[in-house]
């Protein structure tokens, strides 16, 4: 795709040269007219507070939305995110309280317990061939109801100081979510374009069958595909408990469905083999900023569900567009 | 053959599944210890004929969803109260979705429970259900939230939203001295509760100096809460209380004030009682809650429908009161 581009660039075609730059840098123009809408309708809004507010808001969606990425690319889909984040969270919690802390355990266990769920989800779905969203949806419902078993529905409170600083400490000023969030984007973006692991993933996503006819081992890529979302997953449902300070079962409802939609809005391809982890940054971070606007603007909330709605579908509809364009 | 074979192996698989899962909507059956261990053996129908005894009485009941802490602690209620009495009863989880209550309230109707309890998550998506019972001839008891067709329902067993926010919005005029900014953090919008209490935070509110400069919902969830708090810290404006419609919320907003070194600034007010929002309130960090009694609610409405159940005459509304909770009162609710 990109030798197209390329080659229309070169033509110097104007009108293609124009259609193709808004097709691959849309989703960035579209994040700077919000910006600045919302800036000019709002003084509040840009102010370095605010816009470190933004960063921290969207940090933990933005990393479940890189592991989204992940998984999309790859051909899968995981709806278990949120129950999985829930379950990483009380878990870990328990290892994080006041009296007698153990931060190691605490992350290990939180990323533990996210990759054996991923882990789970990629053995059904390779081996087990069950479609991923059923089996991630069985998983979601599985690991949910573990989460409130294990703490019968009441919230694990009184963490530690350490624990409390992954979610709301600043190293420099800078919230150390956004920092973590930075890590894992440079980590996913080098592992995805730059290693031979990385490529296979959008290998098998793209086409499944001439990835396999070509020698790929597409159960094996596609099982540790799963578990590398497994394990963000873990990550975020420790940095959400560190944050909400607390390991709460009922915490991160409904976060599949925002990571996926702010991978869909940063270019994610539902049906696997297209996308960046930038794109999905960039989408993580413009739902948050619109949803941050609008509170700022005091907008009531039938109406932010609605704009949302739009968001979500007018990107795509966009996305599909000028993708016809670069064919 | 192999295939035969494993297509066979599946289908009981299947089969032992569905059954599984029908146990599993349908609610775990709590047989009483004396029911279990004493083998009485006569039938429902004879039962029923009879003046019913209390260890023969079934109760279906669905509740909101037992994903919540304070469902969790009434239902709990309801079944220590339910197992003292020694009445069977099945438990559903209705996943904080009307249509699930509304079929598991259908499959009570269908087992022939002898009275249901119904919490319902919607007042208007749970109507049907009563109706269903109402038709079945099933008597109906709706427990701490409403229907929109209420009166159709035999009674009703709980508090009344309005009061909470009554109790609530007193302590935040008595605390501001009737005037100053205000914001408003409600559960989910359409909620019994939120409109509730909303109503009664505005019924005391009228005649004062209180502004409300700002209304969001946060959904009853805590990162929610927490995240609205920073943005309107950020807006700028004045805010001298948050009054959020239940404690995670509330607690979410004690975090962001927390953060930016504004504690004691801005009060908070809260509504359940649920452990951590008494901790804060004993510090300081907010400033009242308001409890609502759990357990009177789960063992009265038992007790409500065991006589439910016996044909008794009942009473449109058994109240159990809201009790605000201030700083010096925390010990009392330990």
């Amino acid at each position: 795709m990109r030798q197209e581009w390329r080659e229309i660039v070169s033509t110097g075609n104007k009108e293609g040269q124009f259609k193709v730059y808004v097709a691959k840098y849309g989703i960035y123009f579209l994040f700077l007219l919000v910006f600045i809408l919302l800036s000019v309708s709002n003084k509040a809004f840009f102010t370095v507070n605010n816009l470190l507010n933004i960063s921290k808001q969207a940090s933990i969606v933005a990393i479940i939305a890189m592991g989204q990425t992940i998984c999309l690319i790859s051909g899968g889909m995981d709806l278990s995110s949120g129950s999985v984040m829930a379950l990483a969270g009380v878990t870990s919690a328990m290892y994080g309280l006041a009296d007698g802390t153990n931060m190691p355990a605490a992350v290990l266990t939180a990323i533990g317990v996210g990759m054996t769920c991923g882990l789970i989800n990629g053995l059904i779905v390779s081996w087990g061939k069950v479609p991923a969203f059923i089996a991630t949806l069985g998983m979601q419902q599985a690991a949910r109801g573990m989460a409130l078993l294990l703490t019968n529905a009441t919230p694990v409170f009184g963490l530690s100081e350490q624990y409390i600083f992954l979610g709301s400490g600043k190293i420099s000023g800078i919230p150390v979510l956004v920092i973590v969030m930075i890590l894992v984007m440079l980590a996913s973006a080098f592992m995805l374009n730059k290693t031979k692991f990385g490529r296979h993933i959008y290998a098998i996503g793209g086409n499944e069958l001439s990835a396999y006819v070509s020698g790929l081992n597409v159960k094996r890529t596609r099982l540790l595909a799963y578990t590398i979302t497994g394990a963000l997953t873990g990550l975020g449902g420790l940095l959400l408990a560190g944050r909400i300070q607390s390991g709460t079962p009922a915490m991160a409802e409904g976060y599949e469905l925002d990571a996926i939609a702010g991978a869909v809005i940063g270019g994610v391809s539902t049906s696997g083999g297209i996308g960046s982890v930038y794109g999905a940054v960039i989408g993580a971070l413009l739902m948050t900023m619109v949803n941050n606007g609008l509170d700022l603007l005091n907008v009531s909330a039938y109406y932010q569900q609605i704009i949302k709605g739009i968001i979500i579908v007018l990107t795509v509809f966009i996305d599909v567009r000028t993708k016809d364009i670069k064919k | 053959m192999k295939k035969r074979i494993m297509g066979s192996i599946l289908i009981v698989a299947m089969i032992l599944g569905t059954l599984c899962g029908c146990q599993g909507t349908s609610g775990e059956q709590e047989k009483s210890p004396t029911e279990e261990a004493g083998g009485n053996t006569k039938t429902d129908t004879e039962a029923s004929a009879t003046e019913k005894d209390d260890e023969k009485i079934v109760i279906g009941v669905s509740f909101q969803g037992l994903s919540d802490e304070y469902i969790v602690r009434l239902s709990d209620a309801f079944k220590e109260k339910a197992e003292e009495l020694g009445v069977t009863i099945q438990v559903a989880d209705g996943q904080m979705n009307a249509e699930k209550q509304v079929g598991q309230v259908e499959n009570f109707i269908a087992q022939k429970v002898d009275v249901i309890v119904l919490n319902p998550i919607s007042a208007d998506g749970c109507a049907p259900a009563v109706t269903a019972a109402r038709e079945a001839g099933i008597p109906i008891i709706t427990l701490i939230s409403t229907t929109s067709n209420q009166e159709e329902a035999n009674a009703y067993v709980g508090s009344d939203a309005i009061e909470s926010g009554e109790i609530q919005g007193g302590m935040v005029v008595e605390d501001l001295e009737g005037k100053g900014n205000i914001v408003v953090m409600y559960g989910q919008m359409g909620h019994d509760a939120q409109i509730g209490r909303y109503t009664g935070l505005l019924n005391k509110l009228e005649g004062t100096d209180i502004e409300i400069i700002a209304e969001q919902t946060a959904n009853w969830s805590r990162e929610e809460g927490m995240k609205l708090m920073e943005n309107w810290l950020t807006s700028g404006k004045q805010i001298d209380a948050v009054v959020a419609q239940n404690d995670a919320m509330a607690l979410g907003a004690v975090m962001a004030i927390e953060a930016k070194g504004l504690t004691g600034q801005i009060r908070v007010y809260g509504i359940d009682a649920q452990g951590e929002a008494l901790d804060c309130v004993e510090k300081g960090t907010m400033n009242g809650t308001v409890f609502q009694n759990a357990k009177r609610q789960g063992s009265e409405c038992v007790e409500v429908a065991v006589k439910a159940a016996k044909g008794e005459t009942l009473e449109t509304n058994y109240y159990v009161p809201y009790e605000g909770i201030r700083a010096e009162d925390v010990p009392d609710y330990r």
